[in-house]
């Protein structure tokens, strides 16, 4: 768990720093009550609220970032924490006279606290129900890890050659398209790895749009991109190529704030009728890319 | 008496003595493990590393660190493919060490693999290579300095990435080699075939990379000498300055090859090889976490299969060298160390 404290210096001063003006002014302004005149029970209980009051503000701030949420549930702890300090204070001091100021420290926080606490706990609420929705939405793909390639949120070939298996059951004539980002390599030993596995999710995000809804795209290793296109043959597989290719190769592309780039791809196209599906899955892929490397290389 | 424990302690790289430079494969490792979310502190816990000590470099660690680092990014990242193979790859270029300038600089094939056996422990401590030749292939053969136990498909893995790497930063392109792992054919073989090619043979005895010779023509490279010899001075300085001895495993693998023929091999004769008392040999191999007989079959099986393989000798005369006084024993014993029969590896 991640601690947040040092991000809420300001706010855990404030505490310590109102806890002590509050002992300082009742300490100057009353007298001390003997020992004999004091409630034990009342000590007890109030002593307990303040102090678990404490420690709820300071567990609190340690496992929130700063948000309207944090300030708003901890100000209305704060508020409550500085009523129950007043309202303990009258077991140590004689509080007769009353001052006005003494009076609204113990009974007017105790309202707006609560009031606060209100409004931070419906918008605790809020916030909660927009992190369950995200979590829902990974949840999808968690439930399938075996499918999933865990680096880029992409489908990997495993899914793939069991969507293969399924067309050719159907028999359905499809394509695999085998896309690559040129000079990948230099990419990761320039920008790191993070920014590489960026540009591999944007890169298929991008060509996710430009193909049919009926299409399936996963990461092979590396920036290998495998899309299968269903109901597709090679030649049409290569026009949508040059079109995606085109529209790609026109953005610029920023992988820090000052440093953009073209990302070109490379690609190739081979029809599922000609993937012997008999083979074991190692094998199957061997062919995929073996394709695209001699296919490369003819284009070369 | 100190200086002569001084002297035998420096005859080889204690487990847990801190003497590699952490850099490179372990920088690498760190920062593609970050890269992939996983916690700073988890990653590092029970390593005594700390983050801020590997972002201000120099920093020295030993094979133990080495290995538990290993151990975490295995436990953390057990689900992501390929982890090993990127960082093989990419460590090369990160090393601070200019081996991949030098290698890239070198003129020939030989040359560039002679260049990387001299400093391959910059690469990677936890790995001895060696090179062994014939008129058509060089063979880059991996064994552990270090018992790595868990962690050496990771280890394997990696280094043989970084030398097809290294190679192709040699060749302008990736070099057409073939490869023999140990491990066993694994459910996802994408990475493997992107990184290291589409040949390559699992469940083998041993860590193998096969480059045929002349693979890139002398007259195609453009290389510069005087960057080469500046490479080469520069690689030379650090290696004098980092002590790299070999480990205890090294120094027993090299004495079984030297005494295997004379059938001296016996614990207590390693040990007086090493000037340790027998029981002072035994508590350090099980500090590496290996025993005497383990490494005495992997030494035995490397050189009957060179044996066998690479100098054509017959079954008898293999066995004659390694000290058997019966084939059939030997048989036995080829079996149990290679799950082969001696005929399997013969031309």
């Amino acid at each position: 768990m991640n601690n947040y404290l040092s991000y809420h210096r300001l706010k855990l001063i404030l505490l310590l720093v109102l806890t002590a003006v509050l002992f300082i002014i009742t300490s100057y302004s009353f007298e001390v009550k003997p020992a004999e005149s004091r409630h034990m029970l009342d000590i007890i209980g109030e002593g307990g609220m303040c102090l678990c009051l404490f420690i709820w503000i300071t567990i609190f701030l340690a496992v929130r970032p700063a948000s309207l949420v944090t300030n708003l549930v901890y100000t209305g702890l704060l508020l409550l924490y500085l009523a129950s300090l007043q309202d303990l204070s009258d077991e140590y001091f004689f509080i007769n006279g009353y001052l006005t100021l003494t009076k609204a420290v113990e009974s007017l926080p105790m309202i707006f606290g609560m009031v606060a606490l209100t409004v931070g706990l419906f918008f605790w609420h809020r916030e909660q129900k927009i992190f369950n929705s995200t979590i829902e939405r990974k949840e999808k793909l968690l439930r399938e890890p075996k499918w999933i390639d865990t680096a880029t949120d992409l489908y990997n070939t495993n899914y793939l050659i069991s969507q293969l298996n399924d067309l050719n059951k159907a028999d359905v004539n499809s394509c695999v398209m085998v896309v690559d980002i040129a000079g990948y390599d230099s990419i990761c030993n320039s920008y790191g790895l993070n920014k590489s596995l960026k540009l591999v999710r944007d890169v298929s995000k991008l060509i996710e749009i430009q193909i049919p809804h009926n299409s399936l795209i996963c990461r092979s290793a590396g920036e290998t991109i495998l899309i299968l296109l269903t109901g597709k043959s090679t030649q049409e597989a290569n026009k949508l190529f040059g079109k995606i290719k085109d529209s790609i190769r026109d953005i610029d592309y920023f992988l820090n704030v000052d440093s953009k780039m073209q990302i070109n791809l490379t690609f190739s196209a081979i029809d599922t009728s000609q993937i012997d599906l008999s083979l074991s899955k190692s094998e199957l892929i061997k062919k995929l890319l073996t394709h695209n490397t001699q296919y490369q290389s003819e284009a070369v | 008496m100190s200086s002569y424990r001084q002297l035998r302690s420096n005859l080889y790289v204690e487990y847990d003595a801190p003497v590699f430079l952490a850099d490179g494969f372990f920088t690498t490792l760190v920062d593609f493990s970050l890269a992939y979310g996983i916690n700073d502190n988890k990653l590092l816990s029970n390593t005594a590393i700390f983050y801020e000590d590997l972002k201000s470099g120099g920093s020295f660690c030993s094979a133990n660190q080495y290995i538990q680092l290993i151990r975490n990014v295995n436990q953390y990242l057990y689900n992501i493919d390929g982890l090993e193979l990127e960082v093989g790859k990419f460590s090369v270029n990160q090393l601070y060490i200019p081996l991949a300038n030098l290698v890239s600089h070198c003129q020939s094939l030989d040359e560039a693999i002679g260049t990387i056996k001299k400093f391959y422990l910059f690469i990677n401590p936890l790995l001895s290579l060696h090179v062994i030749s014939d008129n058509d292939f060089y063979y880059l053969l991996l064994t552990e300095r270090f018992s790595l136990s868990e962690s050496s498909k990771f280890v394997f893995k990696s280094m043989l990435s970084s030398l097809s790497e290294l190679l192709s930063l040699f060749g302008g392109e990736i070099i057409q080699s073939r490869f023999y792992l140990s491990e066993s054919e694994p459910d996802e073989c994408s990475n493997l075939y992107k990184r290291l090619g589409m040949d390559i043979t699992f469940s083998s005895s041993f860590n193998v990379m096969v480059i045929p010779r002349m693979q890139v023509a002398s007259s195609d490279k453009h290389t510069s000498a005087i960057a080469y010899k500046r490479y080469l001075s520069e690689c030379e300085a650090i290696s004098k300055k980092i002590i790299l001895p070999p480990s205890l495993i090294e120094h027993i693998h090299e004495f079984v090859i030297k005494n295997c023929g004379e059938n001296n091999i016996s614990l207590e004769a390693c040990a007086k090889y090493l000037s340790l008392s027998r029981s002072a040999l035994k508590r350090k191999l099980s500090k590496n976490s290996i025993t005497y007989q383990a490494i005495l079959d992997e030494s035995r099986s490397l050189l009957s299969i060179k044996q066998l393989y690479l100098d054509e000798l017959t079954v008898d005369e293999t066995a004659h060298n390694l000290g058997f006084n019966d084939k059939t024993n030997f048989r036995r014993s080829f079996k149990r160390w290679t799950k082969k029969i001696p005929s399997d590896f013969r031309r």
